[in-house]
């Protein structure tokens, strides 16, 4: 039996990561199967380039790569005077709604 | 040299995907904290991804990376966490820059270190389930 229920009386399942990490001897068999979840898994980062995928911020957010370099973001594109590390965000701004 | 939009740091490894570091995240989670616990004596195998979106409203969407190991060091290696890395390709007047940023995505705490031995392989999967 099924039972149906409306959208707002759903049980809502937040974004949810999970891992598996699978270790193999030599000849192949497996060793050890770890599991385990993080709730909250983004990064720093990671919230500075969604929030620049969202708008096209009025100012370059920067943000640090793997290795620490400061990485400015820009949006649409990169300015030709600008000579440090950055990224654009290609964000089509001259796109409108016709 | 420093070109608009070209990365200059010599990343300690060359491909997106999971990367493994033997100290766990703290504070504010960011793979430049602990660059320098790296886990490098060991094969990165490029990455796959298996996307399962339908995105439907109330359907769960899932997003797999899953990427193979093997530990060329010659002793045992301790992992205390890993990151999902992208590439960040800068645009440039003249199209992609050849070589990328590589930008934490997101970070897992191992809720116990693993120790791997030499020659073993290891497979890590990390599953991000995203409803709509």
């Amino acid at each position: 039996m099924s039972v149906s229920v409306t959208r707002d009386r759903r049980l809502r399942i937040p974004l949810k990561a999970t891992y598996k990490i699978i270790i193999t001897n030599p000849d192949g068999s497996i060793a050890q199967v770890i599991e385990g979840k993080n709730d909250d898994p983004f990064t720093y980062s990671f919230v500075w380039l969604f929030y620049g995928s969202l708008i096209a911020p009025s100012q370059p957010t920067d943000i640090p790569d793997v290795a620490g370099t400061e990485l400015f973001l820009f949006t649409p594109a990169v300015p030709t005077s600008y000579q440090g590390a950055a990224a654009a965000i290609p964000y089509p701004a001259s796109l409108s709604a016709s | 040299m420093n070109c608009p939009g070209t990365p200059n740091a010599p990343y300690a490894v060359k491909l997106p995907g999971i990367w493994l570091f033997s100290t766990p995240f703290s504070g504010q989670p960011m793979v430049s904290s602990i660059y320098s616990y790296l886990i490098t004596p060991i094969t990165y195998y490029t990455p796959s991804i298996s996307p399962s979106i339908s995105a439907t409203v109330g359907a769960t969407n899932t997003i797999t990376i899953t990427q193979n190991f093997t530990n060329t060091s010659g002793s045992p290696i301790t992992i205390y966490s890993f990151a999902v890395v992208a590439a960040l390709y800068p645009v440039t007047s003249s199209g992609l820059a050849g070589t990328p940023y590589f930008i934490d995505i997101a970070y897992f705490n191992l809720s116990t270190a693993v120790v791997w031995s030499p020659a073993a392989g290891m497979t890590v999967q990390a599953s991000f389930q995203v409803p709509t």
